[in-house]
């Protein structure tokens, strides 16, 4: 009878543990939606000389600015890119610089960079985004850019100029945030899916505790042991699920 | 028009009026049987098969409200006869320990069935059911009879209307709209589906099985979560979940093979689930009339008026049930059991008869030849399925050489389907095995229908042929549940390894439904109007008007290509469907399309009056947040010279109408 207390409180404890994970571990969530791939084109080479830069307007707190970039020297060439954000345009005073990031060229197109900045960065004010790159940099370094106007609020920029009409630099800005603390911006934002998938988690685990009072002889199907146990799949996949799209990918 | 609470109760009740005639009818059936498992499968496809074929042959008498009003107070009847008669006696659950998993799975796939369908119609997650199959309902519903093609409106649509006939009798019964009557129809045809697999394969073979068939149903699928690590998400965003969540489900559960889970039927066209669950019923049926379970005469009325219904909801399953029927007929006939052979050989020419009661696709064919003179037949293709190389869009998860076709042995096809291939050829076997010859019906009608699609070619649309592909690689989860038991049990040397390759199968088949699971709240993220109060202020002014308006949508779709995307906010789906507009452009290449193209794009471009004149065009329902300039200044233009006059605008004024003034007869 001790035993099977002590296995039950084990797994409680488990799950728990799982579940606060899940729940409270910080993550990068993206605020921006990416651009589709099909619309891009390389902007560069960009250097010391020829400073690119993008204005734009956030409609949330962000602590950092994601961008694709690409080395364009031999495989595992690095080169170190940082960014400085601007007030309202290139000529506004300077609010925050990101940490310097290492970028190493590989076999893919792009790589997606992330540039850190110390504090949150407020909402509702317009930036203006440029890349630091430094002078004497060995190998070339392309941005990502877009036409088409997909960022009506933005304008790209070269060297502090205006560059073509209509025309962006790819970025994402991103928080971390854990899940616990994104949900009230999730149910301001996207009601629909926070009720599916509070119904989802519900019926999985409904489903869970099913399976195990079935499959379990009748001497052990005690409502306790069922109920504790059948949390164990819904949470281990949860936390797999986490662990592959926010650790591994 | 997002539905009151209270239609989605009235709805779902009267949704049920045929399943539960359905389940009285089947007790009268099987005088001996009393497993709920059976004779509900039985009962609810059979009810539904019947309610489709009753008013779809009524209606060419009487308006749609006395056929859908004499088809359900029948219903009704029988209902109640069944509510009284279970007092008496009861039916027997008997699903034992089962009973808590099948109620909470059954609950989970409804659940997801449910979100699937409401995405379709608010969230874009798929075009077709706004697009035109609740298009069609709407229509119905406003008096459109013979059934006048929205896209096309001089044409009678004479396909596929079974369902949205059943979706507008619920809507009008239960005073409701047609999304609330749609979702109803939707979960109830869910239901029946499955139940209906359930106790065909139960009939043939246990319980278990049956369950098993059923739950394999709603979650196989091709097996792409294999590929996933390797897959090319893109490299612009710095989220695997948010790369995840934009593929979404629909995109993960495709097949590069020509086929997908049940569950993105129902977005992509619920007619199609309709028609599934009716074959379910017929199918156990059928299984049961020729193991001597059922009484033949009435059991050949009934079950050939359910199958006929099957003809006007979905053409494609018609031929595949068939055929399914009749390969059984020699094998009876050989071992002396020629009444049911004879049974099963009357059931489908009772169905090929009935089915030509309503206007249909059936009648269509027995129309003449010059009228299906689309349809090729080729054996060039044989052996051979189609894929979505014919799109633009390549896979995410096969590195091929796109190709519309692929051989049913080639690597590709094992890649995506490989559980379908082994439960196909693994139920012959278990069957050959155990010399129970009735065993293969699942595998080889599935294979037949699968193969279809290499020998009849559809040169307006390949893609309605193509659909066979589809209804084969559904009937082989069945398969694969036979099989899947038959290893689970094999008591014999190698046990562990029999139950791991059994294991294997199931994970294979479910695998990818299983990953997607958690991309479900994604489905319902955005809605695909950014204005929809005023896209539904609109529509309601327009549903009101004397039906039929024609009306030009600008901007709006030219192209079929146009008119399955989300231009505009989606206006074009939304005025159609909840507007009850017909729109003279040209649908598909099936249809009338050259009689409409050209003179509605230079209706759109010019608003000359001669060309709205010529389609009869009533009103210009526009999009004023998406018009160009040059639209703006057609438009004032118009209202200027007296040629419109505007008549809605919406509370923001994203949306307004124009009436056309003058003569639009056209």
């Amino acid at each position: 009878m001790a035993r099977r207390h002590i296995g039950n409180s084990l797994v409680a404890v488990v799950v728990t543990g799982i579940w606060c994970a899940v729940m409270l571990i910080p993550v990068d969530w993206p605020l921006t939606s990416y651009l589709p791939e099909t619309a891009v084109f390389p902007l560069g080479p960009v250097s010391a000389d020829v400073q690119p830069g993008q204005t734009f307007a956030a409609a949330e707190p962000f602590d950092t600015l994601a961008a694709p970039v690409r080395v364009g020297g031999p495989l595992d060439s690095a080169v170190v890119l940082g960014t400085r954000l601007r007030l309202d345009g290139p000529r506004g005073s300077t609010v925050a610089e990101s940490a310097n990031t290492t970028v190493v060229s590989t076999d893919r197109r792009f790589e997606m960079v992330l540039f850190r900045f110390q504090e949150t960065q407020s909402a509702d004010r317009t930036y203006f985004v440029e890349f630091d790159i430094p002078r004497g940099t060995r190998w070339p370094v392309l941005l990502a850019a877009v036409g088409g106007d997909t960022n009506p609020e933005g304008q790209l920029f070269m060297q502090g100029i205006r560059a073509h009409e209509g025309q962006d630099l790819v970025y994402q800005l991103l928080r971390r945030q854990s899940i616990g603390a994104r949900l009230p911006a999730w149910w301001v934002s996207n009601p629909g899916s926070i009720a599916v998938g509070i119904g989802l988690l519900v019926l999985v685990h409904l489903t869970s505790f099913a399976a195990l009072h079935t499959l379990l002889p009748p001497a052990r199907r005690r409502l306790l042991t069922v109920s504790i146990l059948g949390l164990v799949p819904p949470v281990l996949l949860a936390g797999v699920y986490f662990v592959l799209l926010f650790v591994v990918l | 028009m997002i539905a009151e609470p209270y239609e989605y109760f009235t709805t779902l009740l009267i949704a049920l009026l045929p399943c539960a005639a359905g389940l009285q009818i089947a007790r009268w059936l099987f005088p001996h049987e009393r497993r709920l498992l059976v004779l509900g499968g039985v009962g609810l496809g059979v009810g539904i098969g019947l309610m489709t074929f009753g008013i779809a042959a009524l209606v060419q008498v009487v308006p749609l409200i006395v056929a859908g009003a004499a088809v359900n107070s029948m219903s009704a009847l029988l209902a109640a006869r069944l509510a009284w008669q279970w007092r008496s006696d009861p039916l027997r659950v008997n699903l034992g320990r089962w009973t808590w998993l099948v109620g909470s799975l059954l609950l989970l796939i409804l659940f997801i069935c449910g979100v699937e369908f409401v995405s379709s119609i608010w969230h874009a997650n798929t075009h077709e059911n706004l697009l035109i199959r609740l298009g069609l309902a709407a229509h119905f519903l406003a008096g459109n009879w013979p059934p006048a093609h929205p896209w096309e409106p001089d044409t009678v649509f004479f396909y596929r209307f079974g369902a949205p006939l059943w979706t507008a009798a619920v809507a009008r019964l239960g005073g409701a709209d047609v999304f609330a009557a749609g979702l109803s129809v939707t979960l109830v045809s869910v239901l029946a589906c499955l139940w209906g697999v359930a106790a065909a394969v139960t009939l043939l073979t246990d319980k278990s099985t049956g369950l098993l068939a059923g739950l394999l149903v709603a979650v196989a699928g091709p097996q792409n979560f294999l590929a996933l690590p390797n897959a090319p998400f893109g490299e612009l965003t710095a989220s695997s979940a948010q790369k995840l969540v934009d593929i979404g489900p629909a995109r993960l559960q495709e097949g590069y093979v020509l086929g997908e889970s049940f569950q993105q039927l129902i977005p992509f066209s619920y007619t199609l689930v309709v028609g599934l669950a009716a074959a379910a019923g017929v199918g156990a049926l059928a299984v049961a009339m020729s193991g001597g379970h059922a009484r033949l005469p009435p059991s050949l009325l009934v079950g050939g008026l359910a199958f006929a219904g099957i003809g006007i909801t979905a053409e494609h399953v018609f031929p595949v049930m068939a055929v399914g029927l009749l390969l059984p007929v020699p094998v009876l006939a050989l071992s002396e059991r020629r009444k049911e052979a004879l049974a099963l050989a009357g059931l489908v020419l009772t169905a090929s008869l009935m089915a030509l009661v309503p206007e249909g696709p059936l009648a269509e064919f027995a129309g003449g030849p010059d009228r299906v003179g689309f349809l090729r037949l080729d054996t060039r293709d044989l052996f051979t399925v189609p894929t979505h190389g014919l799109f633009p869009e390549p896979s995410l998860f096969m590195s091929t050489v796109p190709g519309t076709r692929a051989g049913v042995f080639d690597p590709v096809t094992w890649k995506g389907f490989g559980w379908a291939l082994i439960a196909i050829a693994g139920l012959m076997v278990v069957a050959a095995f155990k010399r129970r010859i009735g065993l293969v019906a699942p595998a080889a009608i599935g294979l037949f229908a699968m193969l279809i699609p290499g020998v009849v070619n559809d040169e307006l649309n390949p893609w309605n042929t193509w659909r066979f592909t589809q209804v084969g690689l559904l009937l082989a989860a069945p398969a694969l549940a036979i099989l899947v038991t038959a290893l689970w049990r094999w008591r014999r040397t190698g046990t562990w390894l029999a139950r791991l390759v059994a294991s294997g199968l199931v994970a294979l088949a479910a695998g990818t439904w299983l990953v997607s699971l958690a991309l479900l709240p994604g489905v319902v993220r955005t809605p695909e109007s950014p204005v929809l109060a005023e896209e539904l202020a609109a529509a309601r002014f327009a549903s009101e008007l004397e039906f039929p308006q024609r009306a030009l949508l600008l901007p709006g779709p030219r192209t079929f290509i146009e008119l399955s995307s989300s231009m505009a906010d989606g206006m074009h789906k939304y005025a159609v469907t909840f507007g009850r507009l017909q729109v003279p452009m040209g649908f598909d290449n099936r249809g009338s399309r050259e009689r409409y193209a050209d003179v509605y794009a230079r209706a759109q471009d010019e608003l000359a009056p001669e060309d709205l004149s010529a389609l009869g065009i009533d009103l210009v329902y526009t999009a004023q947040n998406h018009l160009s300039p040059d639209q703006k200044i057609r438009l004032d233009r118009a209202v200027a010279e007296d040629r419109l006059a505007p008549v809605f605008t919406s509370p923001g004024g994203a949306r307004v109408i124009y009436r056309v003034v003058g003569d639009v007869s056209g």
